[in-house]
């Protein structure tokens, strides 16, 4: 038994992302989490380890605008994620750059 | 956080929303995107909100730096009452900037486009701190 109707793989990887997304609505957004927090994670980890401190402003707004431009692609056909999901990713981004700009940490750019 | 950075991350905070959310608008409108972030009336009247504000920023620079190159101090031994040669410094250097940029931003971010904004910003906020700095140099810290 499966969980959801299954995708046709060979109409290509787009048209399988679409169905699965109508069959799991989460699964843009959870694609969008994964992407966040892989770069977040990835970013802040390895910079501590380089360096002894982690820049966890700059790497919020680096995954934030990883996700953005993600999460564009994914506006391109219908069907994988609305405009408020959209509107969220866009927020999260802005809401990052303002921790970014007035944090004064030592970090990769400053 | 001095004055300069701290109005610098304030004016970045502003071009980063403000390019962010025109690169968004910009890239459904290009692709004709089935979502396009300029549906949402939010971000439209922020953006705009935004727009007016660096505008009134770059506008009250402009004052405060005519303002700046209108006054005096009183003659001391280490100050000059009108501290000309420093005075001179802000109008000049700024258009001789932005006659530079001018050309290089238009390439890039197209004449008409919403991104025009970001050449008034960069200006206002450099007269902004080549005006502090002619001030610090005259007369002190602020």
């Amino acid at each position: 038994m499966s969980l959801f109707t299954q995708p046709n793989l060979t109409s290509g990887i787009d048209d399988a992302l679409v169905t699965t997304a109508n069959a799991v609505p989460i699964f843009p957004v959870m694609i969008l989490v994964f992407v966040f927090a892989m770069v977040w994670m990835g970013g802040t980890s390895n910079q501590k380890r380089r360096t002894g401190n982690a820049d966890y402003p700059f790497w919020t707004v680096l995954a934030g605008l990883t996700t953005t431009m993600l999460s564009l692609i994914f506006t391109l056909g219908g069907g994988l994620i609305n405009l408020t999901t959209l509107g969220i990713v866009v927020a999260i981004t802005i809401l990052s750059a303002v921790w970014f700009f007035l944090s004064s940490v030592r970090g990769e750019v400053n | 956080m001095g004055l300069a950075k701290i109005t610098m991350a304030l004016m970045m905070v502003a071009l980063f929303s403000i390019a962010l959310v025109t690169f968004a608008i910009n890239y459904g409108i290009d692709n004709n995107a089935q979502i396009n972030l300029g549906q949402d009336d939010e971000f439209v009247a922020s953006q705009s909100e935004l727009r007016s504000n660096v505008e009134v920023f770059y506008s009250d620079v402009n004052i405060s730096n005519d303002a700046f190159q209108s006054s005096t101090i009183s003659s001391q031994t280490e100050a000059s009452e009108g501290g000309t040669q420093f005075k001179v410094t802000p109008t000049n250097s700024l258009s001789m900037f932005k006659n530079a940029l001018k050309t290089s931003f238009t390439k890039i971010f197209g004449s008409d486009s919403g991104f025009g904004i970001l050449l008034t910003a960069l200006i206002s906020i450099v007269g902004f701190l080549v005006g502090l700095y002619a001030w610090r140099a005259w007369k002190g810290n602020p």
